[in-house]
């Protein structure tokens, strides 16, 4: 604390100070004065510092935070557009009431479902972050790289290790594998629900195979859909 | 002299040494805040970006597979409109938020949505959240 170290070079320097000076009352004060005006030196510097550190890294957060955002969110939004696509053509062709009520339906619960991750997502930011944490651990040196990889943030992909390295660094390539760990077990499931609904709706509906295709490769591996075990 | 000279270098230094000082565990603090600020207003508003995109993306894909390929001209220029839209979506670097021509090119895809709503004569359902309607059309 420099503020503690002040005040020791204060009293060293005023107890030679004293040896000339014989008014230690005035001699006192000023070091009561001295004090206060470094003490302010101080908090001045640091209040600069704060401001000056978030200016810094304000705009890569932001980066980062945008990209997981942008890449966790555009399977579902698909989905959703999917959904709509699909109730549009059905009110188009006033037919098939019962397909529409619950393609309105399931779009409803997709939407729910958006918002939890959205609030979720902004939540797990808002506190602490286990790359936070690991960044302590690891300055203690606790734990290696290696066991770094199993205790990884959400932001690289579980299973392939080969994707820990990447961690953090720019965000461009971790986010080719996809990761739902922002996302809770609760709404897995009722996104996993969702995509197996609507691909029951889109069977009993007068569509090409080739758009039952397409609903279906929403699943595939570039999507987070499997990694929610649907 | 010099060791004169040096004290009261030291004395007048002081102030802004201590100032340096607070600086530097203000900076640290700073940099972990704004990092962790940037990263959760970042993820909202790439969440939104990334939705409604996406939106977009389904909602074009699955009307260019409805419809059937005719030979009458409206139809082909419906599916010509929705094959566009597709590239445009498809060639919008979505997930870089450093792009300058982000906002103008999300513009001219909402446009674009717009257009091939009212040529397929349909009022999309996208219930876009109201929190989000800067984002949204």
């Amino acid at each position: 604390m420099a503020w503690v170290r002040t005040a020791l070079e204060i009293q060293q320097l005023g107890g030679e100070a004293e040896v000339f000076d014989e008014d230690g009352d005035e001699m006192r004060l000023l070091q009561r004065d001295w004090q206060l005006s470094m003490e302010k030196r101080i908090k001045e510097g640091y209040v600069d510092g704060i401001e000056a550190g978030k200016e810094n890294s304000l705009q890569t957060g932001f980066n980062f935070g945008y990209k997981v955002g942008v890449n966790l969110l555009k399977h579902y939004g698909e989905l959703k557009g999917i959904l709509s696509a699909l109730l549009a053509w059905c009110q188009l062709h006033k037919t098939k009431d019962a397909a529409s009520g619950k393609l309105h339906e399931l779009l409803t619960s997709l939407d729910q479902c958006e918002e939890q991750i959205v609030k979720d997502l902004s939540s797990f930011y808002k506190g602490a972050q286990p790359s936070d944490l690991l960044h302590c651990v690891e300055d203690m040196a606790l734990i290696s790289h290696e066991h770094r990889c199993e205790l990884n943030e959400p932001g690289s992909c579980a299973g392939s290790r080969n994707c820990c390295t990447s961690q953090d660094s720019n965000g461009s390539s971790t986010f080719r594998c996809m990761n739902t760990n922002y996302i809770s077990d609760s709404t897995k499931e009722e996104l996993c629900k969702i995509f197996k609904e609507t691909l029951l709706v889109a069977e009993q509906l007068d569509i090409s195979a080739e758009l039952l295709y397409y609903i279906q490769t929403l699943n595939n591996t570039e999507s987070p859909l499997i990694q929610l075990k649907c | 002299m010099e060791g004169t000279d040096d004290l009261f270098d030291d004395i007048i230094m002081c102030e802004q040494r201590y100032r340096g000082e607070g600086y530097e565990e203000g900076l640290a603090e700073g940099n972990s805040a704004g990092e962790s600020e940037g990263k959760q207003y970042g993820a909202v508003y790439g969440a939104r970006m990334g939705s409604e995109l996406g939106c977009y993306l389904g909602f074009a894909s699955t009307w260019r597979l409805l419809l059937v390929p005719a030979s009458d001209d409206r139809q082909r220029r419906k599916i010509k409109a929705l094959d566009s839209l597709i590239a445009m979506i498809r060639n919008f670097h979505s997930d870089d938020p450093t792009n300058p021509n982000l906002q103008e090119d999300m513009a001219n895809i909402r446009g674009k949505v717009k257009q091939v709503c009212s040529m397929l004569n349909i009022q999309p359902d996208f219930q876009i959240n109201p929190s989000a309607k800067g984002l949204s059309f």
